[in-house]
C-alpha cells in the first residue's frame, strides 16, 4: 500500500498543467504505472503489442485447441483479476486480452451481469471501498478496501471507471483523476481552478467520437442558475467551455463526504 | 423424428422439437436438407450423447417458467456441466459447431469458473498452451499488476 501512495506522490510532481500534455501522457502509456481501459487509448496501445492477430495464429496455432472466438468468450466472462494474470499464459492471450475489441466485448459482459456490479464508496477517513451486489435482492456484502489515491474525493463513475478530484485551496488548484479500480491504473487529467464550490460533474462515453467526456459545472450559490459548464474529452485534453445548456440547472449531486456509484468490475 | 450421424458412424434419432435447439440443424430443416441422415463429421458419439441429453431436457424451455420447472432444469444444468475437463471442451466445441447458443453460454460459463482462480502454470497445461513469452516479457507483465499473481485463492493444480 505504502509503495502505491509513493506512486501517487511521484505522479502528483509528474503533474503538468499544459492541456496537451495529458493526451500525450495518456498514448504514451507508461506501463509501469498505467493500463489504460479507456477505449479511446486502445488503438494506441495495440501498437505498441508485439503480437499482431496474423502472427499469432501462425506462431501458436498448434498450441490453441479452441477457435480465437471461443477463448473470448471464455476469458470475457473473467473478473480483471484474472486476466491479468492470465496475459502471462502465452503472447496470444496476452494480445487478445489487451485488444480493444475484447475489452469491448468484456466491458458490455460485465454490464449485463449482475455479478459483476459493484457499488464504490469514498470517505476522507476511510478510503475507498467496493461492495459487490448479489442478486435478486440488492444486498451489500464482500466489503473491499481499495488502494486508492489519499485525499481525492469520489465525483462519479461510468463504465468502471471513477472520476476523482482533490481541490487543493492553497494553490485553488482542482486536479482531476481517471481511475480504474480493477486493474489501478489511472490517468491524471488537467487541472482546472476551483473557484467556486458548487461543482458538479458527470463522466460518460461518447459513441460517436468514441471517446470519453467528462463534464464539469458550477452553480453560483449567489445567484442561483449562473451556470458555467466545460467539458474535457480525453482525445483533445483540454476543457472547453460550452455555450449552450439546460437553463435553471442545480446540483444534482453535490460535495459530501461520502458518495456512492455503480461500477463494474 | 430427426437422424444425426456421429463421426464414429452411429446414428441417434432425436425429436424435431428438441433438435431445432441448434440454428446450424433448424436452417437445414427450413432448407429440406434433413430429409435423410444428418452427418456431423466434428462430433463424436459420446459427445453427441450429451448434446442430445441437453437438448431433450431443455426441449420446453420456454415452459418452464410457466410450469414452475426452471430449478429443476437449473440442478440439471449444475450437474451436466459437472464433466471433466476435455469432455467440457469437446461439448463446446460441438456446441458451437451446432451453434446452440444456451449449451455454448453454459458450458463457456463452467470453464470460465474453473479457470477464475487458476495459476498461469495450471492454465497453460489445462489448455496445452506452449508459453512462447520469454522471461523478460513474463517479468514485464507480472511487474505491471503484481497483485494479480498474489494471494491465497490462486489454485495452481489442474483439474
Amino acid at each position: 500500500m505504502e509503495k502505491n501512495y509513493l506512486l501517487w506522490k511521484v505522479k502528483q510532481q509528474k503533474k503538468n498543467y499544459r492541456s496537451n500534455t495529458v493526451i500525450n501522457q495518456i498514448n504514451s502509456v507508461n506501463e509501469e504505472e498505467f493500463f489504460i481501459p479507456c477505449r479511446c487509448t486502445q488503438q494506441k496501445k495495440n501498437e505498441s503489442v508485439p503480437y499482431t492477430a496474423e502472427e499469432i495464429n501462425t506462431d501458436t496455432a498448434e498450441d490453441i485447441h479452441f477457435p480465437e472466438e471461443i477463448v473470448m468468450n471464455i476469458l470475457s466472462r473473467l473478473p480483471v483479476r484474472s486476466l491479468q494474470r492470465f496475459k502471462c499464459v502465452s503472447p496470444f492471450w496476452s494480445a487478445l486480452i489487451s485488444d480493444h475489441y475484447f475489452i469491448m466485448k468484456h466491458l458490455n459482459h460485465g454490464r449485463n451481469d449482475l455479478n459483476s456490479q459493484k457499488l464504490l464508496t469514498a470517505n476522507h477517513q476511510v478510503g475507498f471501498n467496493s461492495f459487490s451486489l448479489s442478486s435478486p435482492v440488492q444486498v451489500i456484502e464482500d466489503e473491499q478496501r481499495l488502494d486508492g489515491p489519499p485525499n481525492y474525493s469520489l465525483s462519479c463513475c461510468c463504465d468502471g471507471l471513477a472520476l476523482l478530484s482533490f481541490s487543493d485551496e492553497k494553490t485553488d488548484l482542482m486536479s482531476f483523476l481517471l481511475w480504474n479500480p480493477s486493474t489501478r491504473g489511472s490517468i491524471l487529467l488537467p487541472s482546472r481552478h476551483c473557484g467556486f464550490r458548487f461543482w458538479v460533474f458527470g463522466l460518460g462515453y461518447d459513441a460517436t467520437s468514441d471517446d470519453y467526456k467528462i463534464l464539469a459545472a458550477y452553480l453560483d450559490a449567489g445567484s442561483l442558475g449562473d451556470v458555467s459548464v466545460q467539458i474535457l474529452s480525453l482525445k483533445s485534453g483540454s476543457w472547453r467551455k460550452i455555450d449552450k445548456y439546460p437553463t435553471g440547472m442545480r446540483p444534482a449531486s453535490g460535495y459530501s463526504d461520502r458518495a456512492m456509484s455503480s461500477l463494474e468490475l | 423424428m430427426v437422424k444425426l450421424k456421429s463421426n464414429d458412424d452411429k446414428e441417434f434419432e432425436v425429436e424435431e422439437a428438441a433438435v431445432i435447439q441448434s440454428e446450424m440443424i433448424k436452417n437445414m430443416i427450413e432448407d429440406g436438407c434433413a430429409t435423410s441422415v444428418i452427418p456431423l463429421p466434428n462430433i463424436d458419439s459420446k459427445t453427441l450423447i450429451k448434446v442430445i441429453e441437453y437438448l431433450n431436457k431443455h426441449i420446453n424451455m420456454g415452459k418452464a417458467a410457466e410450469t414452475g420447472e426452471e430449478d429443476d432444469l437449473k440442478e440439471f444444468d449444475e450437474q451436466f456441466v459437472n464433466m471433466g475437463w476435455e469432455e467440457l471442451f469437446d461439448v463446446i466445441m460441438a456446441a458451437n459447431y451446432l451453434n446452440i447458443h444456451e449449451l455454448m453460454e453454459l458450458c463457456c460459463q463452467s470453464a470460465a469458473d474453473r479457470l477464475k482462480n487458476k495459476s498461469v502454470r495450471a492454465v497453460r497445461e489445462m489448455l496445452k498452451i506452449t508459453n512462447d513469452l520469454t522471461e523478460e516479457e513474463e517479468q514485464e507483465i507480472i511487474n505491471d499488476a503484481p497483485w494479480a499473481f498474489e494471494g491465497p485463492e490462486i489454485d495452481d493444480t489442474v483439474n
